[in-house]
């Protein structure tokens, strides 16, 4: 049976949500969340803006989240990952982690180059 | 609720201290990252087990519908969603700029072919699982709300037998 | 008794026990797969033609109503017969959609396969 991960209690106290497209006039907006933020549901909305925007600024913390113990965080991670170069470098997120490693991998040398600028 | 879809303000001030909106993609792909980090939110809010599976199904038979309804099948359409607690109770809302067919108002005493379309036992899901479930046409398309207790009763169990 | 190939990762494992094809079911069944297993399936039964479809569920931990709506089409593939097909090793997850779904007596529910291959 799957476990579901566990943050504290305290994680849970948001200001404020930030409503989606469409629902967004005369709502009260949140405060941005960041992609490694441990509720997945505060960490999506990151991934998929740093996805858009291709933010390299955001780039390795896309990749670091590829090793998350979450699916969910997986998931996005790699769609928005994917959005930068176009390509998922053979990463499945519902791989066991031991099949995901090598494409992890190729993400971790990818990211390299890129701050390398090669 | 507001004509867009919002919530009112007195019920947004309430919400806003465990409650997250995101936008989705009528992906199926999704589906399941899409339940998983709801459920575990849910639980997370104070949602014991069979909540949270509840939670989860009922999120994943709405999200169906609206990309095989809604969206025809569509993929890349938007959805937004939003989940929290409010009180002693769980609570979804599911946006949609489809197609607007209210299953509501095409639904039946359940039949046994009702039980054998997906769409069909989906609905059939919400209403036995749910303490709430809200269809409410908007000029663009539909907005769900579920609720669930966070805490199941024990005579859950027996409702879930009849 | 003889193993065959399944064609996708869905189905863990599939073989002929005097012509009553047994399968091993794994992971999350949803809209995004059902289809997936639904073809894999309705193949195995139209090239084998077993006399009973035995399908152990103990490695999936969740089912949506498409997943259900597969179960039934591949009962009905069977001749819809209650002794043709059984479903083994119900998590409590799947056991009550079935409940609810009121499905739990249409299908033979098994403890286990070789319960169900009595």
């Amino acid at each position: 049976m799957e476990k579901r991960p566990k943050i504290a209690a305290t994680n849970i106290s948001i200001a404020g949500a930030v409503l989606a497209m469409g629902m967004a006039g005369g709502c009260i907006p949140g405060p941005s969340r960041e992609i490694d933020d441990p509720e997945p549901l505060a960490s999506i909305p990151a991934m998929k803006r740093a996805g858009d925007q291709k933010d390299m600024k955001q780039a390795g913390k896309l990749v670091e989240q590829l090793e998350s113990d979450d699916y969910p965080i997986r998931f996005y991670a790699i769609g928005a990952l994917e959005k930068y170069t176009h390509d998922d470098f053979g990463y499945i997120p519902y791989k066991d982690e031991s099949l995901r490693r090598p494409a992890v991998e190729r993400w971790k040398d990818w990211l390299k180059r890129q701050e390398n600028g090669t | 609720m507001s004509e867009s879809g919002q919530p009112s303000p007195s019920h947004r001030s309430e919400a806003a201290m465990d409650t997250f909106s995101i936008e989705i993609d009528s992906d199926t792909a999704a589906l399941k990252a899409v339940r998983q980090a709801v459920e575990g939110f849910a639980a997370r809010c104070g949602c014991d087990e069979r909540a949270c599976d509840d939670i989860g199904l009922c999120l994943n038979e709405a999200l169906a519908n609206v990309i095989r309804h809604a969206y025809k099948g569509f993929g890349g359409r938007p959805i937004a969603l939003t989940a929290g607690a409010e009180g002693d109770r769980f609570v979804m809302r599911l946006r949609d700029w489809g197609s607007g067919v209210n299953p509501e108002a095409v639904r039946r005493p359940p039949k046994e072919q009702d039980l054998l379309t997906p769409g069909g036992l989906g609905l059939i899901c919400l209403h036995r699982l749910m303490t709430e479930v809200k269809y409410e046409p908007q000029g663009d398309g539909m907005l769900l709300t579920m609720a669930r207790m966070k805490c199941s009763a024990p005579s859950d169990a027996a409702k879930e037998s009849t | 008794m003889s193993e065959l190939t399944t064609g996708t990762d869905l189905l863990a494992s599939a073989r002929m026990d005097k012509a009553r094809l047994v399968v091993a079911v794994r992971g999350d069944i949803d809209m995004n797969n059902s289809p997936e297993l639904r073809r894999a399936a309705l193949d195995l039964i139209d090239v084998q033609k077993p006399s009973k479809l035995v399908m152990n569920l103990s490695d999936v931990s969740y089912m949506d109503s498409s997943a259900i709506a597969v179960l039934v089409e591949l009962l009905r593939r069977m001749g819809r017969a209650k002794e043709r097909m059984a479903l083994t090793n119900l998590q409590p997850r799947v056991k009550g959609l079935l409940e609810i779904a009121r499905l739990n007596t249409i299908f033979e529910v098994a403890a286990d396969e070789a319960d169900a291959l009595k």
